[in-house]
């Protein structure tokens, strides 16, 4: 999980030799070398990363990372960019182009072999135009009626 | 539940409904049958060309004079072949499933044959008495016209509306 021996000290390393702050460097480096390689460090990250996961702190803070990350305007434009580039990529791509090409020319090739589903999408679309068609249909004469009915009793004086 | 009974406008719209489908059928018929004839039999389209039908076995020619019958033949038959049949068979003709209207008798059971026949037959004075015997539509509670008063039937509607269906459903 944690790489060890990493050199964390590579500026430090490289100042004038002997004079004091260098060498306390050297020293410091050293000793944190030296903790990091141990089996202590090891134990001790673990622990600090359990207790941070048991702790509902972890979780508020990734949340609040997130959200601030979603709002965030930069990061909009940044995706957006992102975006931009890999579709225009994508587009000018021959590879996939002519895999477009192949899987369109599959899907083709299996509806040629398969037409029930888009058969039977077209026939519940058409029942569904039809349906509603009747439906209205239905509803204005049943509706005429009543009108026609209404105006008979209003015409003889009847209630 | 009360049942939903079918008025002027929706009745009137299946019989116009049924009158196109009837007059498409007639006019097919009496188009197709002389052709037919014209074609396996060799009958002449236009009547003046038929031959002589003074020897009896000159069955063409019989057939020939006797075709010019069809159309009224046809005309004739048909608008009570049309109506009774589908009364009896379904309660409605194609325009009143169009309207979902049905036809019923005042208990609520279906018609058969002998209502339905009879019905035809007191329609035809309804109509023959200048219409006035649909006036009773416009003033009867359960709608009836003079013919279905006494055969003793009912014009439904027998659909269910939108919102009663999703309501049904969901």
């Amino acid at each position: 999980m944690f790489r060890r021996g990493t050199d964390r000290t590579g500026e430090g390393a490289g100042d004038p030799a002997g004079e004091p702050s260098g060498l306390t460097t050297q020293l410091a480096d050293a000793v944190i070398r030296r903790l990091l390689d141990s089996p202590l460090a090891d134990t001790l990250i673990e622990r600090v990363v359990q207790a941070l996961m048991r702790s509902g702190e972890l979780d508020r803070l990734i949340t609040k990372v997130i959200s601030d990350l979603q709002d965030s305007p930069a990061v909009d434009s940044l995706v957006d960019r992102q975006v931009e580039r890999v579709v225009e990529v994508l587009r000018e791509s021959p590879a996939l182009q002519a895999v477009i090409r192949d899987q369109a020319g599959a899907y083709l090739t299996y509806l040629g072999e398969h037409p029930e589903p888009v058969q039977q999408l077209i026939q519940e679309q058409s029942r569904g135009v039809v349906d509603e068609f009747l439906s209205s249909l239905r509803q204005r004469a049943l509706d005429g009626d009543d009108t026609v009915d209404r105006w008979v009793r209003r015409s003889l004086g009847r209630t | 539940m009360t049942p939903r009974y079918g008025g002027v406008v929706s009745r009137g719209l299946a019989v116009v409904v049924d009158a196109f489908v009837l007059g498409g059928l007639i006019a097919g018929t009496t188009w197709i049958v002389p052709q037919l004839a014209h074609h396996f039999l060799g009958i002449p389209i236009d009547r003046a060309r038929c031959g002589s039908t003074e020897q009896w076995w000159q069955l063409r020619n019989h057939l020939c004079w006797a075709l010019g019958w069809v159309t009224p033949v046809v005309a004739l038959s048909f608008g009570p072949l049309y109506r009774v049949g589908f009364w009896t068979l379904s309660g409605q003709t194609p325009g009143m499933a169009l309207l979902g209207l049905r036809l019923l008798r005042t208990d609520g059971r279906p018609i058969g044959l002998r209502i339905a026949f009879q019905r035809w037959a007191l329609r035809l004075g309804s109509i023959f008495a200048l219409g006035l015997g649909f006036l009773p539509v416009l003033l009867n509670p359960r709608r009836q016209a003079f013919h279905d008063r006494f055969s003793r039937t009912v014009v439904v509607h027998d659909w269910v509306p939108r919102r009663q269906a999703r309501a049904l459903t969901s």
